[in-house]
């Protein structure tokens, strides 16, 4: 299969899983990139240039905010990002979308 | 290639305003020192990372419309100042040249008559969106610089909706030379419904238009 329709079909529902990711604690891009591998069973392996302008994008919304920490030492600055309230409002929204759109894709699929 | 290096290419290849850039070139810079921290080593982090060229072209892809925008309408506004300026340049007497800058009644080149005839022509037509017709009062070089998205997108930073046209006020004219070749600059102010536009066309003593602005 090309390996588009395959992205495009991912590309639905990145922006609740980083929400996700997020409703736990502020992350860093990196980690984002990282835990969204590990947690998906490499399923999702979500590259800088598509992580990025999906944080800028929901920055935009409201739905995320960022800040820079202070190096500490060796430690390197990060930009985290963190969820706001309507952030979560969103996620909460788009979970229950999630979870009756299998339900209807499979009513169009199966006859 | 070093860390420093990887990243400025991807960055020189983003098509997003300076203020994003600045922030995406610390944001992979970060991530690569933090990867770097987890004891991998840079090439295997810029492999991951992919070709700069193609991380770049990733990142325009997945740009909201509204920074895509923002970046081609900076991109459509230079353009047309710089035709601009090249035509007031042209127009402008070198210092070494004989300046002359005289009132178009004592002009061998123009009549009066027939500029303010054709400068009007010129924004009735703009106004109207007529832009093929337009084109046939351009310059060779205007029409093959000048085109009909770069037109619409100079009106939409002007004012989203110019609303009805009503007109043109008076034409300020004046003919300048330099060496042998005479221009002449037209300044017109017209309006519309919603907005009031200053028009600043310079024509060649063939009567194309090789400038064409708008504030």
């Amino acid at each position: 299969m090309k390996q588009k329709y395959e992205q495009q079909m991912k590309k639905g529902v990145l922006e609740m899983l980083v929400l996700r990711l997020l409703s736990e604690e502020e992350k860093y891009g990196y980690q984002l990139i990282c835990e969204l591998k590990e947690r998906s069973g490499g399923m999702f392996l979500l590259k800088e240039g598509t992580l990025y302008p999906i944080l800028y994008r929901m920055e935009d919304d409201g739905l995320v905010i960022n800040r820079w920490s202070e190096p500490r030492g060796k430690e390197v600055s990060k930009k985290y990002y963190r969820i706001t309230e309507e952030g979560r409002t969103t996620l909460a929204e788009l979970w229950k979308l999630w979870q009756t759109f299998a339900g209807s894709v499979s009513g169009v699929m199966i006859k | 290639m070093t860390k420093q290096g990887y990243v400025k290419q991807v960055v020189k290849n983003l098509n997003c305003p300076q203020d994003k850039k600045t922030d995406i070139e610390r944001q992979l810079l970060s991530d690569i020192d933090i990867a770097l921290g987890e004891g991998r080593q840079l090439e295997e982090v810029l492999a991951g990372m992919g070709e700069p060229e193609a991380l770049a072209k990733e990142f325009n892809e997945n740009f909201d419309d509204g920074t895509k925008a923002r970046v081609k309408r900076r991109r459509i506004v230079t353009a047309i100042l710089a035709v601009a300026l090249v035509a007031a340049v042209l127009a402008v007497p070198a210092y070494w040249a004989y300046p002359k800058v005289r009132d178009i009644g004592h002009s061998q080149m123009f009549t009066a008559y027939e500029v303010e005839q054709c400068s009007k022509a010129v924004v009735d037509v703009f106004s109207q969106g007529d832009y093929e017709t337009l084109t046939t009062y351009f310059s060779d070089e205007m029409r093959e610089t000048v085109t009909m998205d770069m037109l619409e997108e100079a009106k939409l930073t002007v004012g989203d909706n110019w609303g009805e046209y009503h007109g043109v006020g008076t034409v300020y004219m004046n003919e300048v030379s330099q060496r042998n070749k005479a221009y002449v600059i037209v300044q017109l102010n017209a309006a519309y419904e919603n907005v009031g536009v200053t028009y600043t066309l310079t024509f060649n003593s063939e009567m194309e238009l090789v400038g064409f602005y708008m504030k």
